[in-house]
C-alpha cells in the first residue's frame, strides 16, 4: 500500500514556516510522492503548477471535508495553484450511493458548491463530473491506455460490478488527475504542468496507475500528498462519517447540537479520580484531536494539552474546544 | 593559524617531497569565485606542509583534453580554454607563480598507459560509472571509459612517482578511489562543498546530489547556473544581488554560505589582516578584484 511513498517528517525541515500549510504544520499530512520534484518545478522553475482534489456528493457535508477543502485552498494560495476540484456525481450513482444521479448532483449544487465558495474557491475551480465533457473525453482519450487486467490488479473489479463502476474507478478517476495536462483531448494536445493531488492513503492505487500512464503520455507523474482524515467524534482511531451522525459535526447543524456532540465526545475514558490524579490522556481524545485539522493556533493547543495533563477535567476542556470550534466555522461563515 | 591545518596531514606520511595537486576542466564562462578558496588553501597547506620539513610542489592542472573529449576540439572550445589559461596565469600571479599550471593536453598519455589500467573496465565499472554524469554515460561506456582514465593517468603521471595529496572538491570522491588502487603513494583531500546561491529551498530539496557533493569549484557548469554562482568577473551588486536571494530553509543557510566566509577568512589570513566580515558581498567582491586583478 506504501510502496513509493515517503514519509513528509524526512523533508518537513526543508520546507520554510511560511510555505507550510496545516496539513504539513500539524503532521495531517504525513506521507507523499514526488513532492521534491513538484516543489522544484513551482517554486524553483516557476512553471505553473495545479492542485486537484474532489469529493463524492452522497451525503450531508461535515467538518472533516471543510478541513480537506481548507488544505486545498491553502495549497493554492502559498503556491500560487490553479485548482480542480471534480465533484464526482457519476461515482455516487454507479457505485450505488444514491438511486439517482440527481440526488448527487443536487447534493453538489446545493451543498457542496456554495460551501466551497464560502472557503474561497471560484466557480471555475470546482466542477460537476456529469456536466464537464472535457472530464468525459479525457477519460475516453486515456481509457485506451488502461488494460483491463490493470484495472483488475488495482481496484479488484468484481464480476457483478456494473460496467459503469468499472470506467469510473479507471478512466474517470484518472481522467481527473491528468485532466490538467491534456489540454485537448480530442486533437490529443498535451502539455506537461505539475499536478499535486490531496487525497487518502486509500487513493494510493489510483495515484500510481496515474502516474504510470503519465509516463506513457510523456506528461509529468502528479504528485500526491496523502492527508489524513478528521478524526470520528467518539473513537480517535477511526475517522469522521457521515454514516455514523454521531461521529460527525455537520455544517447544517445549529450551534448547539454541535455544542452537544462535542459534549458527548470520546476523551480518552478515564475515571474522574484517576484523571484529577494522573491528568487526561490527549493520545485517545477524539475531541483534541479535531483542533490542529481547523488550524487552531499551536499555542492554544498547548495551553489545552497541558490543563488536561495537569487533570482539568473533560468536561471543562470540551465546554472550551466546541466554543473553538463554534467560533472557528463561524468567522469562516461555515454556519449561521 | 597554520597549525590548524595538521588535520590535513595524511597519516604516517614518510615521504619528504611531495606533490599536492589540483585541477578542473572549464566551459566559456568566467570562473567562479570559489576556485580562489582552493588557490588559498593550497598555498596556505604548502606553507604548513613546509613548516614540517616537507619539500612541496603545486601543481594545477587545466583539464582541456577533459574538454576536447566531451565537446570536440574546436574554435569555440579553443577559445574557452584561451580565456581560462589567461584567468589561471592571473590567478597564479597573484600567488607569485607559486603553482606549475599545466595542459593536460601537454602530457603525454600512450596506448599503452591506457592498456595498463584497462583492467579496471571490468574490475572497477560500478566505480569508473559514478565518475561520470548520467547525461554521457551510455556515451562513456561506448569509450570504454577513455574520459575518465585519462584523468587519472593525468595525476599518476605528474607525481612521477612522488607522494601525491589531490586537492579538490567532495563529488571527485569516486575517481580517487580509483586513483588508490592505482597508486599507493597518494591522499586525497577534500574542502566543503561548494553550493549554489540564488536558489530557493526548493532546489535543494530536490537536488540531493548537489546537498551531498555540491557543485564543480572550477566551472559554472550550463548557463542555468550563470545566474547561481558568484564569478570572479561580478560586481558588487550583483554578488549582493546573488547572496541576498540565497533562500534556503534556516537549518541550510549556514551550510550553503560557509564556504563563502572560509575563502574571506582564508583570505585575510593570507594579507595577514584581520576583518570582521559584517558584508559578505563587499568581502568577496574586494578578494576577486584584488587576486585577479581584472577591474
Amino acid at each position: 500500500m506504501l510502496s513509493g511513498t515517503r514519509e513528509l517528517s524526512s523533508i518537513k525541515h526543508f520546507i520554510p514556516q511560511e510555505y507550510r500549510t496545516t496539513g504539513i504544520k500539524y503532521n495531517i499530512i504525513k506521507r507523499y510522492i514526488d513532492l521534491e520534484r513538484f516543489f522544484y518545478e513551482v517554486i524553483e522553475e516557476g512553471k505553473q503548477g495545479y492542485v486537484v482534489s474532489g469529493l463524492n456528493p452522497s451525503g450531508p457535508l461535515h467538518i472533516g471535508h471543510y478541513a480537506v477543502f481548507k488544505e486545498v485552498y491553502e495549497w493554492s494560495k502559498l503556491y500560487d495553484l490553479k485548482v480542480n476540484l471534480p465533484l464526482t456525481n457519476d461515482e455516487t450513482y454507479v457505485v450505488g450511493k444514491t438511486n439517482s444521479l440527481h440526488n448527487s448532483y443536487f447534493i453538489a449544487k446545493n451543498q457542496v458548491i456554495p460551501l466551497l465558495r464560502k472557503i474561497g474557491f471560484s466557480d471555475n475551480d470546482v466542477y460537476i463530473d456529469t456536466d464537464n465533457l472535457k472530464m468525459y473525453q479525457t477519460a475516453v482519450y486515456i481509457s485506451k491506455y488502461i488494460q483491463y487486467k490493470e484495472g483488475r490488479r488495482v481496484f479488484g473489479y468484481d464480476v457483478n460490478d456494473n460496467v459503469g463502476k468499472m470506467f469510473y474507478v479507471s478512466a474517470i478517476q484518472i481522467a481527473q488527475i491528468l485532466m490538467p495536462q491534456i489540454i485537448d483531448p480530442i486533437n490529443e494536445i498535451l502539455e506537461p504542468k505539475p499536478t499535486l493531488i490531496i487525497i487518502g492513503l486509500d487513493q494510493h492505487p489510483y495515484i500510481m496507475l496515474a502516474r504510470d500512464i503519465a509516463k506513457k503520455l510523456n506528461l509529468y507523474p502528479p504528485t500526491a500528498v496523502y492527508i489524513d482524515f478528521m478524526p470520528s467524534l467518539i473513537d480517535p482511531n477511526k475517522k469522521m462519517s457521515a454514516s455514523k451522525p454521531e461521529s460527525a459535526i455537520f455544517l447544517n447543524e445549529s450551534e448547539e447540537t454541535i455544542r452537544k456532540k462535542i459534549m458527548h465526545g470520546f476523551t480518552g475514558g478515564k475515571s474522574k479520580e484517576e484523571q484529577l490524579r494522573n491528568g487526561g490522556d490527549i493520545n485517545r481524545c477524539s475531541v483534541f484531536k479535531i483542533l490542529p485539522y481547523l488550524g487552531v493556533e499551536i499555542s492554544e493547543i498547548e495551553k489545552i494539552k497541558f490543563k488536561c495533563k495537569s487533570g482539568v477535567l473533560c468536561y471543562n476542556c470540551k465546554k472550551l474546544i466546541a466554543q473553538i470550534v463554534i467560533n472557528r466555522l463561524k468567522n469562516q461563515k461555515i454556519i449561521e | 593559524m597554520l597549525s590548524k591545518f595538521a588535520k590535513y596531514m595524511p597519516h604516517n606520511i614518510q615521504e619528504n617531497n611531495i606533490i599536492v595537486g589540483y585541477g578542473g576542466t572549464f566551459d566559456g564562462y568566467d570562473l567562479p569565485i570559489d576556485e580562489i578558496r582552493y588557490w588559498l588553501f593550497m598555498h596556505l597547506y604548502k606553507k604548513f606542509l613546509e613548516s614540517k620539513g616537507k619539500s612541496v610542489k603545486l601543481v594545477y592542472i587545466i583539464a582541456d583534453k577533459g574538454v576536447f573529449h566531451n565537446y570536440g576540439e574546436n574554435k569555440e572550445t579553443c577559445s574557452w580554454r584561451a580565456k581560462r589559461i589567461s584567468q589561471i596565469k592571473a590567478l597564479n600571479k597573484f600567488f607569485n607563480n607559486e603553482f606549475e599550471v599545466m595542459l593536460q593536453s601537454e602530457i603525454k598519455i600512450t596506448k599503452d598507459d591506457i592498456k595498463n589500467v584497462n583492467y579496471l573496465t571490468k574490475r572497477y565499472n560500478n566505480l569508473l560509472e559514478k565518475t561520470i554524469p548520467p547525461s554521457r554515460i551510455s556515451q562513456e561506456r561506448k569509450r570504454k571509459y577513455l574520459y575518465t582514465l585519462e584523468e587519472l593517468l593525468t595525476f599518476i603521471k605528474i607525481t612521477n612517482g612522488k607522494y601525491l595529496i589531490k586537492v579538490g572538491p567532495p563529488r571527485e570522491v569516486f575517481y580517487d578511489k580509483l586513483i588508490k588502487i592505482l597508486k599507493r603513494k597518494f591522499s586525497p583531500l577534500y574542502l566543503k562543498p561548494v553550493y549554489p546561491v540564488n536558489c530557493t529551498w526548493a532546489y535543494y530539496l530536490y537536488r540531493s546530489d548537489v546537498r551531498e557533493f555540491g557543485l564543480t569549484p572550477y566551472k559554472v557548469g550550463d548557463k542555468g547556473y550563470l545566474e547561481k554562482r558568484i564569478l570572479i568577473t561580478d560586481d558588487v551588486l550583483t554578488i549582493k544581488y546573488k547572496i541576498s536571494n540565497t533562500r534556503v530553509s534556516k537549518e541550510y543557510l549556514p551550510e550553503v554560505l560557509s564556504p563563502y566566509y572560509d575563502l574571506v577568512n582564508l583570505y585575510y589570513y593570507y594579507k595577514n589582516k584581520n576583518v570582521i566580515i559584517d558584508d559578505l558581498a563587499n568581502e568577496l567582491y574586494k578578494i576577486s578584484k584584488e587576486v585577479m586583478g581584472h577591474k
